[in-house]
């Protein structure tokens, strides 16, 4: 471009700008065009009806904050709040954890790591469906769980995902199965990243792989634990899948999750003011975690 | 097992100094039964795709059906009247996905990395700041928009509100800034305008990058569960996985269609990731950006 422009007097050079600000827009209009109706106008449109109360057959009536405060007064809300929050407060440490020792293990190199690596991602590529329908007839009272707890001698027959004490538990073991292998995936690349002569030095100061793992890797790992921590809360907020096919937010809301509410306000009940507001409260409370979780988590790396 | 003891033995072989071979063994037991858990879960569903429908409710449960039941395959396709369109509805949203979605994304990418236009900052910036928003809090107002223009119970309307997913966006701009600005130059040099440019000179370029991305949308679209599960109502427009989770409502304690059923949705999947493994982990190491 600037070869040819060079040569050339000033008016074509400014045409030459109209016309690539023209090409531009008409590469980007399809997609700008989408964009701008699923997820511009949606969000507006969210949060307009959030204040509002409408049911699909008559036409919305603006309520305020009625829908607000509906909620923190709506006891299945708070028990929704509730249950993410013990899902989260198990499933992120336990996931983060897992996939660090996942990675570690991957990192060694060891024979077949390549079939290692494949078989663990298996489970993060089968849809969500499949996953849970499995896991449901893992976990029925007459499944393959209790065969294997009695196996080795533990004499149980727990309905997993029909008993209140145990429902909420099963999915986090099976969100756990299906997703920490991704994060498995994130945690290798950043320490591939990591400069080798870092080990070569500590390798020389005597320092053993085990050592090394939990004084090095560890440490400068940081920014990619902050990715995994954030991205596994905000999965763990967003939990529905497995609770839509596997309980129905069931047996007693033990495993309602807001996203359930959600759907079952909006899409079962047609209260679709109110189904808003639980998105917008939702989205808030993921954009508030991701704020605390930089503050507390630091995410520069050392070297 | 026999897997795990050949291992170790060409380990001991290979690195004799002790201190190392001790945790060798203790990370290979780990990557064992690492393999093990993720593993059985799918071994367990093939085993249980073969039982008959009384074998795979026995206590305790059988490993290897007595008998191999291959007719719960052709059971699963016949006995369901809607499961070959379940299996046509989501082979056309894939397509539709893989022909529109890509040359959207391709198209946008290629503004964005090689163009100079005024508001392209702020619309990179706005298209960053929509992955904040989570899906979920779009469902009403996209059915409701949906609704206006009756693609309620549509594949279409499954398929049309996906195109405004941002990853493919940003997975084009990053490969076309990767390319050498020398082939836009030569071919502008020879007078072509920028579409024939990019038809003619960058997207044959593009190929690596765009069966990544059409490999990893497949995915997506395929096993595809919440969106479609709000629009679309009635049988014959559901989706395979759609229909897979209905199935069980539907059938109840016949479990061995079921598995066989969730055979059709997962081997595909399966297949893809084994052949093209490079491009999910690339992808996955890289999902800061898929939010």
């Amino acid at each position: 471009m600037a070869v040819v422009a060079r040569g050339a007097v000033r008016r074509p050079s400014r045409f030459r700008y109209w016309r690539e600000w023209l090409t531009a827009y008409t590469f980007l209009a399809p997609f700008l065009f989408f964009l701008v109706v699923f997820v511009g106008a949606a969000i507006v449109l969210a949060i307009y009806f959030s204040f509002t109360d409408y049911d699909l057959l008559s036409d919305p009536v603006f309520v305020g904050l009625k829908n607000y405060q509906a909620a923190f007064q709506d006891e299945s809300f708070l028990h929704a709040v509730r249950n993410v929050a013990t899902y989260t407060a198990v499933v992120v440490p336990v996931q983060t954890f897992v996939a660090l020792i996942m990675a570690a293990v991957l990192d060694q190199k060891l024979p077949f790591r390549r079939f290692f690596r494949i078989a663990w991602y298996l489970p993060c590529v089968a849809s969500s469906v499949v996953t849970t329908l499995i896991f449901m007839w893992l976990f029925l009272p007459d499944g393959f769980i209790n065969a294997a707890l009695n196996f080795i001698g533990i004499n149980v027959r727990i309905n997993w995902l029909g008993d209140e004490a145990t429902a909420l538990p099963s999915i986090m073991f099976m969100n756990i199965w299906a997703t920490a292998a991704t994060m498995m995936l994130i945690f290798l690349a950043a320490i591939q990243d990591i400069p080798g002569p870092i080990y070569e030095a500590a390798h020389l100061d005597g320092a053993g792989p085990i050592r090394q793992f939990f004084q090095i890797t560890i440490p400068l790992l940081r920014p990619a634990i902050f990715l995994v921590v954030l991205l596994g809360t905000i999965g763990c907020f967003q939990l529905y899948d497995q609770v839509k096919i596997a309980t129905n937010g069931g047996p007693n809301e033990a495993t309602l999750t807001v996203t359930y509410l959600l759907w079952k306000e909006g899409f079962r009940d047609l209260n679709m003011g109110y189904a808003s507001a639980l998105g917008v409260i939702l989205f808030a409370g993921i954009f508030a975690i991701s704020l605390v979780q930089r503050r507390f988590l630091d995410v520069r790396p050392d070297y | 097992m026999a897997t795990r003891a050949a291992t170790v033995t060409t380990v001991t072989v290979r690195e004799p100094r002790f201190p190392f071979r001790i945790s060798r063994i203790i990370f290979l037991v780990a990557a064992v039964i690492f393999t093990i858990l993720a593993l059985t879960p799918f071994v367990l569903t093939v085993s249980g795709s073969f039982k008959t429908k009384s074998e795979i409710l026995d206590w305790p449960p059988t490993i290897i059906p007595q008998v191999f039941q291959w007719q719960n395959y052709v059971e699963v396709w016949t006995n369901s009247h809607f499961f070959p369109q379940w299996i046509l509805n989501s082979v056309f949203l894939a397509a539709f996905h893989l022909f529109i979605y890509i040359g959207i994304c391709s198209l946008a990418g290629y503004a964005f990395a090689r163009l100079r236009f005024p508001g392209a900052t702020v619309i990179f910036l706005a298209i960053l700041g929509s992955i904040m928003v989570p899906g979920q809090v779009l469902w009403v107002p996209k059915f409701l928009i949906l609704n206006q223009v009756g693609l309620v119970d549509n594949l279409l309307g499954i398929g049309l509100p996906d195109l405004a997913e941002v990853f493919g966006v940003f997975f084009m701009t990053q490969f076309f800034k990767s390319l050498p600005k020398e082939l836009e130059e030569a071919a502008s040099i020879d007078g072509a305008g920028t579409f024939r440019t990019f038809r003619q000179i960058i997207l044959p370029n593009a190929y690596p990058a765009l069966a990544a991305l059409a490999i990893l949308r497949f995915q997506a679209s395929w096993n595809s569960f919440q969106w479609p599960l709000i629009v679309v109502r009635s049988p014959e427009h559901l989706t395979l996985p759609l229909g897979l989770a209905s199935f069980q409502g539907l059938f109840g304690v016949n479990w061995n269609w079921v598995l066989a059923g969730a055979m059709f949705n997962a081997v595909p999947i399966i297949l893809l990731v084994i052949f093209f493994q490079k491009y999910f982990i690339r992808s996955a190491a890289s999902s800061a950006i898929k939010g």
